[in-house]
């Protein structure tokens, strides 16, 4: 094959995993059984490393991540090129971004804060030691599903709204609108609108990343990215090595500039192996086919030419990870252990932190917790919502249900079958009855019925339990007019009660709720929630 | 040789932007074309309309289109209702995320037969229901949107914006409803209720399912909620009642209850006065229609024959 198609090969490879990406994401919003696409985020060997760091204990439901890794010690930084939707993503965004920012980090040649990526993944192995598992934050998977599954997927599907809310009442046009409309609503887009809670950091943040590329292209994948400082060790001993045939090479510097990730030095001769994504852009540049990619075994030493050895042992190509880098990275992390370690009371007795149903004991939980989101964008009342730092900083975008804006959905597990880091356990539909995530309570100064003297009951309606975990007394009540009335005064009862919220979420009071619900009182924490 | 552009940005956008409000200004075509909707009261004061009920005793595919067809026979065949062409909107209640046999939502498979007989009688025909869970759920576990799908015809989420707000003639409690609008449109309507039991209004039947396509808050309709059933009742133009009485939810309803409240009646009772249905259908679970506040303050309305006794009432066993 001409060795110029293979960067061709490779673009067409990472929109075709990017579109299979985001089609999966848009297709697990609308199927029963999701346990198929908890597999995505596990491929990543990073959320394996740290969340078993945190466990302390060899997580095995990450093995997805291993045969990726295996491949690595291949094919060095594939994954970067190929398949990372956040790189995709990068590129994509790169090429306008860089026209913003200055080109002259890139047309040297050279990255100085390529070393920054290997401080991050310390940190967040050290911080996994010390118990602080926040690796999802940045790993690329958790950031791309959080960002597309949640936030930019709702931005898109409220804009399509907006549109065709608008065209629907322009005559004529509105035939064909809403024919297009139905077909969006059926097949991509939500039933109702969808919000996320705390969406607008989720979104800066990626946004953020893209933007970086002002600094130069891949920016982000080049210097900070902990996944590919991961990858870029495995690279380091890969067998899929660049080689340059120097009687061929005029030193016309076109792989340099082409080079994305400022992987090639020495005038173009030689390859940093740990920045090299395999993206194959320098093949296509070279004019006179001195490039070649082939595959030796690890550790020998490539020959040579010495009249670039000058230039190759300069400072600004000899960026290594000194020993001084090491020392900063470990004080900076364990001086966040403090930052991010949450005090006990925010972590157990925060009442209105409620967990998705199987969820494990709060701080299992959050140490498991890979932040990508998945349960949030199958939830299909919009219940989950990322939270910030209102319970503690190391719970940073873990899921939380607000029952106002949604509910927990009797007859449905999408959320604990899609969690891919076994944060939540699958609740089979059987058990979903009777799981527990919270109780509910009354505020009576709100609530109708008892402030007010007239029946409502929209609570005790909605309520799903076998016996209603909601019931009333019929009272006769002297009204505020000092009539005698009869109303049905609603109680619940904390026995039954699951806490999944559709009572506090119907409930016809505006504003607040007449009936709240809170992390349950009266059961120890146990598997299933609580 | 520079060609000049014929048709600049500019001029297009301020010409398309031109006809576009052109268009808007002529009379009519600014509104999907609507009937006029004449909200009637179903059923004249004393008036005593038939109704047919029908008893198997087993609950399968073969007996319920049995029922089904046994029920129109008396009414002289479904086409005495229904001519081709027709737009027939069939309104089950779905408005729950549970399997079929909880009783929660209307018999799939009643609702599958109904609109596979409407859509041989020559009518387009759509399902639709507001559901209190979520939708896509509920659509999918009730059973209902398969349902559709196998009977060939039309199954469609709530749409928000096709709510119409329509005058309550005679009020009780209400004086406009916001009502959804392609079932004020369809040429004929057809309510499918399941009876259960209901906590604040004691029992959810016809009457009360008509909840499902009015818009707005909901739970605040629920103060007052008998004046405001009877309100609906009255607004909302129904042609056919088929109420599923196949399983019957007895207590902890609209939503909860387990197995062992749910009651086999084997049951479907057909007509075209809700109230007299309602009525006939609250014997099934044992009380008394006039002991229910909605259906005796529809009755003192004059809206319909309460008394199981006096109605003109066709029992049928297949």
């Amino acid at each position: 094959m001409k060795s110029g198609r293979w960067s061709k090969i490779r673009a067409i490879c990472q929109l075709l995993i990017w579109v299979v990406f985001i089609l999966i994401i848009i297709a697990s919003r609308d199927t029963t059984d999701n346990t198929f696409f908890s597999y995505i985020p596990r491929i990543s060997p990073l959320l394996g490393l740290s969340v078993s760091l945190t466990a302390k204990a060899v997580e095995f439901i990450f093995w997805p991540a291993l045969i990726f890794l295996g491949l690595g010690l291949i094919f060095g930084r594939y994954f970067c090129g190929w398949i990372c939707p956040m790189g995709s993503t990068i590129d994509a965004a790169d090429k306008p971004l860089e026209k913003i920012g200055k080109k002259a980090s890139h047309s040297s040649g050279v990255n100085k804060y390529r070393n920054y990526k290997y401080a991050l993944l310390l940190i967040l192995i050290i911080l996994s030691l010390f118990g602080v598992q926040i690796a999802g934050i940045f790993d690329p998977l958790s950031l791309s599903i959080r960002a597309y599954g949640t936030v930019i997927f709702a931005y898109i599907d409220s804009l399509l709204k907006l549109i065709f809310n608008g065209l629907y009442y322009v005559p004529g046009l509105n035939i064909i609108s809403e024919f297009i409309y139905s077909f969006l609503q059926n097949n991509f887009l939500e039933v109702n609108d969808i919000q996320f809670y705390n969406h607008i950091p989720v979104f800066l943040f990626f946004i953020f990343i893209l933007f970086l590329s002002v600094k130069g292209r891949r920016f982000w994948c080049k210097s900070l990215c902990p996944l590919g400082a991961l990858y870029a060790l495995t690279a380091k001993i890969s067998l899929l090595k660049r080689h340059v045939d120097t009687d061929k090479c005029t030193s016309c510097l076109a792989c340099v500039n082409a080079c994305r990730t400022n992987a090639i030095y020495s005038k173009g001769t030689e390859t940093h192996e740990g920045e090299c994504i395999k993206c194959f852009e320098c093949l296509e540049a070279c004019k006179f086919d001195a490039i070649k990619f082939n595959f030796y075994a690890p550790f020998t030493k490539k020959k040579k030419s010495s009249d670039k050895d000058a230039e190759k042992n300069s400072p600004e190509n000899n960026i290594t990870f000194t020993r001084k880098n090491l020392l900063w990275s470990a004080a900076v992390s364990v001086l966040a252990v403090p930052v991010f370690k949450r005090k006990p009371v925010f972590a157990k007795n925060h009442s209105r932190l409620i967990r998705p149903p199987g969820a494990l004991d709060e701080q299992d939980f959050i140490n498991k917790c890979i932040r990508c989101g998945q349960c949030m964008k199958v939830c299909p009342t919009n219940g989950l919502h990322p939270q910030l730092f209102e319970y503690g900083a190391d719970g940073i975008f873990t899921p939380r249900l607000i029952p106002r804006i949604g509910w927990c959905e009797k007859n449905c597990n999408q959320c604990s079958s899609v969690c891919p880091s076994g944060a939540l356990e699958k609740v089979p539909i059987s058990k979903k009855e009777t799981t527990v995530i919270g109780t509910a309570y009354i505020l009576k100064d709100f609530c109708i019925p008892w402030s007010d003297f007239t029946d409502c009951l929209v609570c005790e309606e909605m309520c799903p339990t076998e016996k209603k975990a909601i019931i009333f007394k019929e009272q006769k009540l002297e009204n505020k007019k000092g009539e005698t009335v009869t109303v049905k005064l609603p109680y619940v009862l904390e026995d039954i009660c699951i806490g999944c919220g559709i009572c506090e979420n119907k409930c016809p009071v505006k504003g607040e709720a007449a009936i709240q619900v809170h992390r349950p009182r009266n059961v120890s924490a146990g598997p299933y929630g609580a | 040789m520079i060609i000049k552009n014929i048709l600049s940005r500019k001029s297009f956008l301020t010409k398309a932007a031109g006809t576009i409000l052109g268009l808007l200004f002529i009379p009519g075509l600014n509104r999907i074309k609507t009937k006029k909707i004449i909200s009637t009261v179903p059923a004249k004061p004393g008036s005593n309309d038939k109704i047919a009920v029908v008893k198997s005793s087993s609950i399968t595919p073969e007996s319920i289109n049995k029922m089904v067809t046994r029920a129109f026979n008396e009414f002289g065949g479904i086409d005495h209702f229904i001519r081709k062409g027709m737009n027939v909107v069939i309104k089950p209640n779905i408005a729950w995320n549970s399997a079929p046999e909880r009783a929660h939502n209307t018999n799939p498979y009643l609702v599958e037969i109904v609109a596979e007989m409407c859509k041989k009688a020559g009518a387009g025909v759509t399902i639709f229901d507001r559901t209190c869970n979520s939708a896509r759920l509920s659509y999918i576990n009730s059973g209902i949107r398969q349902a559709a799908e196998n009977a060939g015809v039309d199954i469609e989420f709530i749409d928000d914006r096709k709510f119409k707000e329509i005058n309550v003639p005679h009020g009780l409690n209400l004086k406009k409803l916001s009502v959804y609008k392609p079932l004020l449109d369809a040429d004929f309507v057809i309510n499918m209720p399941i009876a259960k039991h209901h906590s604040s209004s004691e029992l959810t039947i016809s009457m009360k399912n008509l909840m499902g396509v009015i818009g707005g808050s909901r739970g605040s309709l629920h103060w007052n909620l008998h004046e405001n059933i009877v309100d609906f009742t009255k607004t909302i133009k129904v042609d056919l009642i088929i109420c599923d009485c196949l399983r019957i939810l007895t207590a902890h309803g609209p939503n909860g209850g387990s197995l062992k409240d749910v009651k086999e009646t084997k049951t479907i009772i057909m007509g075209t006065n809700p109230v007299s249905i309602d009525a006939y259908a609250t014997t099934l679970f044992g009380k008394s229609p006039s002991k229910i506040d909605y259906i005796r303050l529809a009755a003192k309305e004059g809206m319909g024959e309460i008394n199981p006794e006096k109605m003109n009432l066709k029992r049928i066993t297949v």
